[in-house]
């Protein structure tokens, strides 16, 4: 009898027991607002205050990176704190602004700042997910920093192949083809979007060009085209794991730049609030 | 492809950098040295030979660590250095000159290798910081230069104002508004009296609200409090969420001062409703919670009718009495044949108030105000002087001309009791013949002087005398002289105003005046001189009272029967005689009880004066409906000469709009179709059946006003709460406190004590 078993890693058991800690302070926090409007109170200055405090913890997490030599606990703690602080805060963020869209200018233009840092924020949490089980699945994993290095050796070698078949075969068939279909491939990256979805389209249509190509060569240079097949695909590889480990790298572009724009707005913001404050605002 | 592309030995292993700012620039090449760039983003592999004594030295690092064997050349150059390939042109193309190279030179005759030199580049962490600081950089230089800039107004604005504020700016509601940027900081770091400031802006514009503006509704805390006591007897239910939350965060009370922007929050738009606020906030600071105003609503205890009317009019006795006796008691009159006969909705069909007078009223009551049975108002008055006293043929007393009164005894005005009518006295008080002697006078049998002492006999002549001066100012219209002796006697109780409005009136009796000084008292003018001097000759002469012709007594006019002139109004709304009566209660308020200004007597007459004018059984009986009401905030006391009107000054609790209430009424009961004027009124307002108990809210025993219009009991019952409750309940959308509930109370501005006409 096929019986399932359900392991439950202790990843999960800290997942779950921060989503409880989560839904307990959302739900603390809607009621203690909710009875704060009751009693006639300024929950907008109680949700603002907590919102920024949340901005500052969340934007603290960057500068705990930076900050390696003081026991500030481990990074995978702060990074859980990070997503879970950061759901959080756009709870307290909608009521903040009451589940509408701002009228001022100012208060767009931070709002937006805000729901881009958000969004970009579980754009990364979600890549940061997927990607790296992606990467694990095909070739052979690489740091993002070696990339660049690893591309020219395989180009190197690649035209050793190809030289070699000069100065062997005197022919300059396999020479003519690479500098004509497969040299752009090997300078560069390529088919970024393609590798993002996962296509392999177009390396497959690399692979049977050259197998059409085959049939006027020697065996040599037979030889030749099939090792550079093999290149081609770890070529490939390696573009698949570039784009990947790109968007990886890019998102924190969009993300770490707004979120410190979002704590000067939000200073602007609170002197703006205090220096109008009273006469219904 | 097998090889292993990550080597970490320590020793063979690419040196990386991600954490810091610049890495190799050769690196893609695989060409990575283990020095690395320097901080400043230059390649740390750059080769400068030393010269030590003859020869030159390698001092380049990575070089020696890769192991450069060669060494510097003879001239000191770096061996590592590539030579510059110079690519040759050969049949119209650029070729290598240095061997085989796959790339070869570029279209322009440039070496491809010459891109060779390490050029570092930023990390990517370094990008990204880059990036973050000119962003931040950027986002602070925006927000600077918006908000010093000449459209910040509209940049820092949080949004469109509500359609009755679209016309303010920045500064007539925010200090802030006024400065500029630097100051925003310093304001923003010194809360303790911006948000007064605030507020007093608000109430620069919000006038209305009262003395006590910024506390709960308005009202003061004595009040509050008071208030708060009799609201905890009412039964009620208790909700818990508001429990809870009473528990949880203090509540205002009733003194805290609450900013207006509690319950008000601009910014929010033209459609914005600045008013809404919902019932659990409503009830958070009340004593009283329930859940709707069907349920545990307390009672209406007094509603709609929390005072007395303005006009007296009492229904019960009207419709359950007055109006089946009609034919027999009002012959003219008209019998309403719905409410709606008398009422109709005001302008903006909130209220429905009373009818015109002309209306609602005249057909019955205009022969009570005209009828001339009752005499009017007297000003002068003439007494039956003794004349076998004082006309003895051996020794006359010296009076000069004195008419010959037809009056028989005490019929006269002042009668038995010897009283001088109270306008007079006031006049005469001015002059010392009779203000002498004033004391007296008091009790004298003016017809019967056979018993008067000397010392009564001279006062009666005193006061003859004074009283022939005084016709003679009035006959003459004299404003200079009555102006004297009214500034004499209520000039120091009462605003020279009110005293030139009296004068006003006494100019008016001119006419009259002239005709009784002509018609009673025949040689007067020859009497007496311009400037007031006595012209008389000895003796006392007794003239023949002229017959008055045409006297049809209306407005001014002279009684030949008591020797008087009087005052009787023409009609309603005579606008003579509400000047009197005007000017009788601003005299009168003049004399309060707390101040001892003024002489006794002076002060006598003024109450006499105010009693006689007040009177409901005075002539135009302008007081047995138009009742006179004691102010909440003064001590004063006014004419309510209008029904109750809507008034934008005044906002109480309990608001109702009866237009589309009515509408609703008529609908439910089928009367959209069915002509059936006002009987929709019935369904709330249910006239009581016992007559006794309305009057004395208006008048004592003795028909005097009673003035205090808060202790009253209404001739209709107490509207239920449940007949609200029937359509207003919890499941529908209008059952919202601010429905029929005002927060800011702007009590009754009490009445008008004006004295214009």
């Amino acid at each position: 009898m096929a019986q399932s078993i359900t392991t439950i890693t202790p990843f999960c058991v800290r997942r779950r027991r921060y989503s409880a800690v989560l839904l307990v302070l959302l739900l603390l926090f809607v009621a203690a607002n909710y009875l704060l409007s009751i009693t006639l109170h300024r929950t907008a200055m109680v949700s603002g205050w907590t919102l920024f405090l949340l901005v500052v913890v969340l934007t603290a997490y960057n500068l705990r990176k930076r900050i390696t030599f003081l026991p500030l606990g481990r990074s995978s703690t702060w990074l859980q704190v990070h997503i879970f602080v950061g759901l959080l805060s756009i709870a307290v963020f909608g009521m903040h602004i009451g589940w509408r869209i701002p009228n001022g200018v100012l208060e767009v233009a931070l709002a937006g700042v805000f729901l881009t840092v958000a969004l970009s924020g579980i754009v990364g949490l979600g890549i940061s997910r997927v990607f790296p089980r992606r990467l694990s699945e095909r070739g052979e994993e690489v740091f993002y920093a070696r990339i660049p290095r690893v591309l020219h050796r395989i180009r190197t070698a690649v035209e050793q192949e190809v030289l070699a078949c000069l100065r062997e075969d005197d022919s300059t068939a396999v020479p003519e083809f690479y500098s004509k279909h497969l040299r752009p491939f090997f300078e560069r990256h390529h088919h970024f979007w393609n590798h993002l979805i996962k296509s392999r389209r177009s390396e497959l249509k690399l692979l049977r060009r050259m197998d059409a190509y085959t049939r006027y060569l020697n065996s040599h240079e037979k030889q030749a085209i099939e090792a550079i097949k093999d290149y081609v695909k770890v070529k490939s590889d390696l573009d698949f794991h570039f784009a990947h480990q790109k968007i990886l790298k890019t998102w924190l572009f969009v993300h770490v730049p707004l979120s410190y724009s979002l704590v000067v707005m939000a200073i602007f913001h609170i002197v703006l609030v205090y220096a109008f404050a009273g006469a219904g605002s | 492809m097998t090889e292993a592309r990550h080597v970490f030995d320590f020793d063979r292993g690419e040196y990386e950098r991600p954490n810091q700012q610049w890495t190799c620039g050769r690196a893609s090449e695989g060409l990575t040295c283990a020095l690395g760039p320097s901080g400043s983003g230059h390649c740390g592999a750059v080769c400068e030979p030393y010269l030590d004594g003859d020869r030159y030295y390698c001092n380049n690092v990575s070089m020696l660590s890769n192991g450069c064997d060669v060494g510097p050349l003879e001239n000191g150059s770096c061996c590592q250095i590539p030579a510059e390939c110079q690519p040759a042109r050969k049949a119209g193309k650029w070729v290598c000159t240095r061997g085989q190279c796959l790339h070869g030179p570029s279209a322009d005759g440039q070496c491809s290798q010459k891109a060779a030199v390490c050029r570092p580049h930023r990390s990517i962490w370094a990008q990204r910081r880059a990036l973050t600081i000119g962003t931040v950089a950027l986002v602070l230089g925006v927000l600077l230069a918006l908000g010093a800039g000449r459209y910040h107004a509209s940049i820092v604005s949080p949004g469109g104002l509500a359609s009755v504020h679209s016309t303010s700016s920045c500064q007539d509601c925010h200090q802030a508004g006024e400065v500029g940027l630097s100051d925003w900081v310093s304001m923003a770091l010194s809360p303790s009296d911006r948000s007064v400031q605030s507020e007093q802006k608000c109430l620069s514009c919000h006038r209305e609200l009262g003395t006590s503006p910024l506390h709960a509704h308005g009202l003061e805390v004595a009040e509050l409090e008071k208030m708060s006591a009799l609201a905890a007897r009412s039964p009620s239910s208790t909700r818990l969420l508001i429990k809870a939350a009473r528990a949880v965060f203090t509540p205002h009370n009733n003194e805290d001062k609450l900013d207006c922007a509690t319950c008000h929050q601009e910014h929010r738009g033209r459609s914005h409703d600045l008013k809404g606020i919902s019932n659990e906030q409503c009830q958070s600071c009340h004593k009283t919670t329930f859940h709707s105003l069907s349920d545990g609503h307390p009672q209406f205890s007094d509603y709609p009718y929390a005072r007395r009317t303005r006009i007296y009019f009492d229904h019960s006795t009207h419709f359950n009495q007055h109006f089946d006796s009609f034919e027999r008691i009002m012959p003219e009159g008209k019998k309403p044949t719905s409410c709606l006969t008398c009422h109709e909705l005001d302008g903006n069909g909130h209220k429905f108030v009373v009818r015109g007078f002309e209306e609602a009223c005249s057909s019955c009551h205009t022969p009570q105000i005209s009828d001339s049975a009752i005499p009017g108002v007297v000003l002068f008055g003439v007494p039956k002087l003794d004349p076998t006293t004082l006309a003895e043929d051996d020794q006359p007393f010296t009076l000069g001309i004195w008419p010959n009164h037809p009056g028989l005894g005490g019929s006269d005005l002042f009668g038995a009791s010897g009283e001088v009518p109270p306008i007079l006295a006031l006049l005469l008080l001015a002059d010392e013949r009779y203000a002498q002697h004033a004391d007296v006078l008091a009790g004298i049998n003016w017809p019967v002087l056979d018993d008067a002492n000397p010392e009564q006999i001279e006062a009666v002549l005193g006061f003859a005398d004074a009283l022939k001066q005084l016709l003679h100012e009035l006959a003459t219209g004299n404003r200079a002289r009555l102006q004297a002796r009214l500034d004499a006697t209520i000039g120091m109780l009462t605003s020279a105003t009110v005293v030139s409005q009296l004068v006003d009136l006494l100019v008016e009796a001119e006419l009259a005046s002239a005709r009784a000084a002509e018609n009673w008292f025949n040689g007067l003018m020859d009497e007496i001189g311009e400037n007031g001097e006595s012209l008389r000759q000895d003796g006392l002469t007794f003239s023949e009272v002229a017959k008055t012709p045409g006297d049809d007594r209306i407005s001014w006019y002279l009684d030949s029967t008591d020797l008087s002139i009087r005052y009787r109004p023409v009609g309603h709304a005579d606008g003579r005689m509400k000047r009197w009566l005007d000017l009788a209660i601003s005299i009168k308020n003049s004399v309060s009880p707390k101040t001892a200004k003024g002489e006794p007597s002076v002060r006598k007459a003024v109450q006499r004066l105010f009693t006689e004018m007040t009177s409901p059984l005075t002539a135009g009986r302008c007081t047995k409906c138009h009742s006179i009401d004691q102010s909440a905030t003064d001590d004063g006391i006014a004419i309510n000469w209008i029904g109750s009107r809507p008034d934008e000054r005044v906002s109480l609790f309990t608001s109702f709009v009866h237009l589309p209430h009515v509408k609703d009424t008529m609908q439910r009961n089928c009367i959209s179709c069915h002509e059936t004027e006002g009987e929709e009124c019935s369904y709330c307002h249910k006239i009581k059946t016992d007559v006794s108990r309305y009057r004395p809210h208006f008048f004592d025993r003795q028909w005097v006003p009673a003035f205090d219009h808060t202790h009253f009991e209404s001739d209709f019952s107490d509207v239920e709460t449940s007949t609200c409750g029937d359509c207003h309940s919890r499941s529908s959308t209008r059952d919202n406190c601010l429905k029929c509930h005002n927060y800011h109370i702007h009590r009754e501005p009490g009445p008008t004590f004006s004295v214009n006409p």
